[in-house]
């Protein structure tokens, strides 16, 4: 009876005491929840996010990407036009995966060659000596798919947000687990 | 959206979701609902993984491959889900004690 008496106050529903470990409890109870209907709703996601993000990590070692190292044959001042380097990558990759068009150039004057890809569905890419525009690889983008998967982006432009999500519930995850963990005896 | 984008986020999401309820108090369901509720586990995690594989191989975008693919990537978490739990509810636990005994 004494020991009652040093809790602090009483209110209406309890001891100041008792108010904040009920309020401990709930928020405990709360997060178990959070962490379970998160978990098992993100599983899907947040498994694909991962799994796309390592492939695009080691895309270089997985060949997800042509790596071609390429040395400069002469000044960039002395490089064909960029129309002549696009037609002569729309002749090494045939008419069909031409008529999707040029999705972008990208010139890189210390290796001396251009990278063209284009727009089709494997996303072929034409890497091209600057100044002779000698075809030196010719491949798919694998690695295109993979970051528009990864953002979710393949599915429509409004499915970005389903990787934002995923990114949300992963850090809820990691709070609530966390929790979870260093009180475990909260929620009881 | 298209159907096979539903198919996706159903399959995503809510059948997780249908799952997780379905298996509170799971024991105290009747054996038919325990059976469903475990063919529909097994039917949806088979099929993430089958889902997982056909939406990265080939790493390349699936519209305008092969239909197989296509339809492997939208459809199979929700029709795994729902054969498993057919299955599971088919061949749920009463009845196959119920079998033995015969």
């Amino acid at each position: 009876m004494e020991r009652q008496k040093t809790d602090g106050p009483k209110t209406t529903s309890g001891t100041w005491g008792g108010r904040r470990r009920h309020r401990w409890r709930v928020f405990s109870r709360w997060t178990f929840y959070l962490h379970l209907w998160l978990g098992l709703l993100a599983t899907g996601v947040i498994l694909l996010v991962s799994v796309t993000g390592v492939l695009l990590n080691h895309k270089r070692p997985f060949g997800l990407m042509p790596d071609v190292s390429h040395a400069p044959s002469g000044p960039f001042e002395e490089a064909l036009p960029l129309a002549e380097l696009a037609r002569r990558a729309e002749a090494a990759v045939g008419p069909t995966v031409a008529a999707a068009g040029i999705d972008r150039m990208d010139v890189r004057p210390e290796d001396g060659l251009v990278k063209v890809r284009f727009d089709d569905r494997t996303v072929q890419e034409v890497d091209l000596d600057l100044n002779t525009g000698r075809v030196l690889h010719v491949g798919e983008r694998n690695d295109v798919f993979l970051e528009k998967l990864h953002s979710g982006e393949i599915f429509g432009d409004g499915w970005v947000l389903l990787s934002d999500a995923s990114a949300v519930a992963l850090a809820l995850l990691l709070l609530s687990g966390y929790w979870l963990w260093l009180f475990p005896r909260a929620r009881s | 959206m298209s159907a096979e984008h539903w198919a996706l986020l159903v399959g995503l999401f809510a059948i997780p979701a249908l799952l997780l309820a379905l298996g509170h108090r799971l024991r105290r369901r009747r054996p038919l609902w325990r059976g469903v509720f475990w063919g529909a586990v097994a039917g949806h995690s088979i099929a993430l993984m089958a889902m997982l594989i056909a939406t990265l191989y080939p790493p390349v975008a699936w519209e305008g491959g092969p239909r197989a693919r296509d339809a492997a990537v939208h459809w199979s978490l929700l029709l795994g889900s729902l054969v498993g739990g057919a299955i599971g509810g088919v061949l749920h636990p009463n009845r196959r004690r119920g079998e033995r005994a015969h």
